[in-house]
């Protein structure tokens, strides 16, 4: 059996396809220009790029005669060109008028202007006059010319809204009268305005953050200046307290009594703090601004982990922790590093590892995992860092609540060893989970050869 | 009994390091900016200067560029007392023939009479050179 269709069917069926096929085409057709408008958004991030591609895009695929995009910003009450076909009867038309886009500012008040109308009513508005559109040209000579130059006969304005803002407008001008413009190509502006609306909004938020980013920028920079300021200012007294409380400790004031000397040492050590902190503050802006002296040279780090470890001892043996380092002998720990610094690296993690740690243990081990690469891990027994306390930790300034009161520091200690072990081609972290202690590590290429 | 010349702008730091080496035997002048210090040094050739290098109207540096370049004091023993740490100063300091680059806030009086006194004994200074 077969399927006949008679004539009369044929054509209902052919009819049914072509109207089929006609939609398919359209949605096509606003499915690319707006994919088009998509790409353009992703890629620009200046509001006369964005205008212009969108206008072009807009004016070509829709075959109109010519295109224009105005922004209305809130610092003042102009609308301003951003874009503009640049077709050669337009070029011609602009030179006749002065030569120049940025020139050109309709008034918030001029009603008369279609793309202010439709601005301000939110609504899509249109012109079979050119007056409408060049309000801003007073001599009625000229816009006819401009009308020869250009063949429009009429013109369509969309206001460019996000959310309850009104941006700017847009409009298309064409060789015929606006009632002759498809519904298709109506429905596609209505859309097209949707995504332009979108676009300048993002636009605008990326430019305010920009101008935000730069005003903190400023303040950082002043805030780091006063800080340096100050440091120095500092320690020129911090140098003389020091000075004279250890030429009374030195005897050069004549014999003192025993509890005298002890008041003095704290005096002194309250003092070595003060130093070490602002010496800390200078070191930071140092490094950050790139002032920093490096004494670069191949390094034991071995050596370095071992004198480190002897230094703090002391401290662990004070505290009663387990104390230990372990340090496989045949290890490559050669690095190309500043020894002072490395060593203040080590020093910070240790001291840490041993201050922030009331019972148990604290462990430094190196490690090699391939020939390329050294690690050094500060192990410990201590309270442990939350996963969202890690993020912050390597911070400058950070100290985390459970420490603030009870322990002294600046905060500074993990970040300076951030920067400095990254400044020597490493990386550093910190793997913990709360109440299951801490383990610093960090990284260092290995040097092969001298 | 040596005669040693302190460059510091600072009056706290000046007076206390006048203090120290007054009392372990040394005769001491100040001068309160390079200026004065350069006035001081060439008219009675020091035995030795203490410069510090962040000071008005003339710098330690340029302090120093200026001696060298006077016969009276091409060779004139000094070390720069400085809280700056910056490499600029510090490796211009060591073209200038300087003995050390000291950090003031690290040191107490009794350390720097003991470096000098090193410099000045006649076996001369004991430690290592500095490059
Ligand atoms: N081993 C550790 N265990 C627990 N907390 C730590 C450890 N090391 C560092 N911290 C936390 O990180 C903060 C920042 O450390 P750091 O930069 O060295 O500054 P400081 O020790 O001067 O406070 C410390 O205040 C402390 O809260
Ligand atoms: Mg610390």
């Amino acid at each position: 059996m077969s399927t006949f269709v008679d004539d009369k069917e044929f054509k209902r069926l052919a009819v049914e396809l072509y109207k089929k096929n006609l939609d398919l085409f359209n949605a096509n057709r606003t499915l690319t220009i707006l994919q088009k408008l998509y790409q353009i958004m992703a890629a620009t991030f200046k509001m006369e790029d964005l205008s212009q591609q969108y206008i072009d895009t807009i004016v070509s695929d829709m075959q109109f005669l010519s295109g224009a995009v105005v922004v209305k910003y809130p610092e003042d009450n102009f609308f301003r060109v951003v874009g503009l076909t640049k077709s050669r009867p337009n070029l011609e038309s602009l030179a006749l008028l002065g030569g120049n886009l940025s020139d050109i500012k309709v008034s918030y008040d001029d009603e008369k202007n279609v793309a202010v109308a439709a601005y301000k009513s939110r609504k899509r508005m249109y012109t079979d006059r050119l007056g409408d559109v060049l309000t801003f040209v007073e001599d009625a000579n000229e816009i006819g010319k401009i009308e020869k130059i250009t063949g429009i006969k009429s013109t369509v304005a969309y206001p460019i809204i996000f959310g309850a803002r009104v941006l700017g407008s847009f409009l298309v001008s064409m060789g015929v009268e606006e009632k002759q413009l498809s519904p298709t190509d109506n429905q596609i502006l209505g859309k097209v305005a949707t995504v332009f609306g979108v676009a300048m909004d993002r636009i605008m938020l990326y430019q305010n953050l920009q101008r935000v980013n730069e005003k903190l920028k400023e303040l950082d920079a002043q805030k780091n200046e006063f800080i340096s300021l100050a440091a120095h200012e500092l320690r020129a007294p911090m140098t003389a307290i020091k000075g004279y409380l250890s030429m009374i400790l030195d005897g050069d004031a004549g014999k003192i009594p025993g509890t005298a000397i002890g008041f003095l040492k704290e005096a002194v050590d309250g003092n070595d703090r003060l130093i070490r902190l602002v010496n800390n503050m200078l070191n930071v802006s140092r490094i950050e601004e790139g002032r920093m002296v490096y004494q670069m040279g191949v390094v034991n780090l071995k050596q370095v982990a071992r004198s480190v470890f002897n230094e703090f001892a002391v401290s662990a043996k004070d505290k009663r922790l387990q104390y230990e380092l372990e340090m496989p002998e045949s290890l490559l720990d050669l690095v190309y590093v500043d020894q002072d610094r490395i060593y203040e690296v080590v020093a910070n993690l240790i001291s840490n590892a041993v201050k922030y740690t009331d019972v148990g243990t604290v462990k430094v081990r190196l490690s090699q995992s391939s020939p390329h690469i050294i690690r050094l891990e500060v192990i410990d027994s201590g309270r442990g860092i939350s996963p969202e306390e890690q993020k912050r930790i390597f911070g400058k300034f950070v100290r985390l609540e459970s420490s603030a009161g009870k322990t002294v520091g600046t905060g500074l200690g993990l970040y300076i060893s951030k920067l400095l072990v990254e400044k020597f081609g490493g990386r550093i972290g910190v793997v913990s989970s709360l109440g299951k202690g801490s383990s610093f590590w960090f990284e260092l290429p290995v040097k092969r050869s001298l | 009994m040596s005669r040693i010349l302190i460059i510091e702008d600072d009056p706290l730091l000046s007076k206390m390091y006048k203090t120290k080496f007054t009392s372990e035997g040394f005769e001491v002048e100040t001068a309160e900016d390079g200026e004065i210090g350069l006035k001081i040094a060439m008219e009675g050739k020091p035995d030795f200067v203490i410069l510090d290098i962040m000071m008005p109207k003339l710098s330690g540096i340029e302090f120093l560029k200026r001696l060298r370049q006077n016969q009276v004091g091409a060779d004139v023993p000094v070390i720069v007392l400085s809280n700056l740490s910056e490499k600029k100063e510090m490796e211009e300091a060591r073209r200038l023939g300087v003995k050390e680059y000291l950090i003031k806030s690290s040191l107490t009086p009794k350390d720097i009479v003991e470096k000098v006194k090193e410099y000045l004994s006649p076996m001369g200074y004991s430690g290592g050179a500095i490059s």
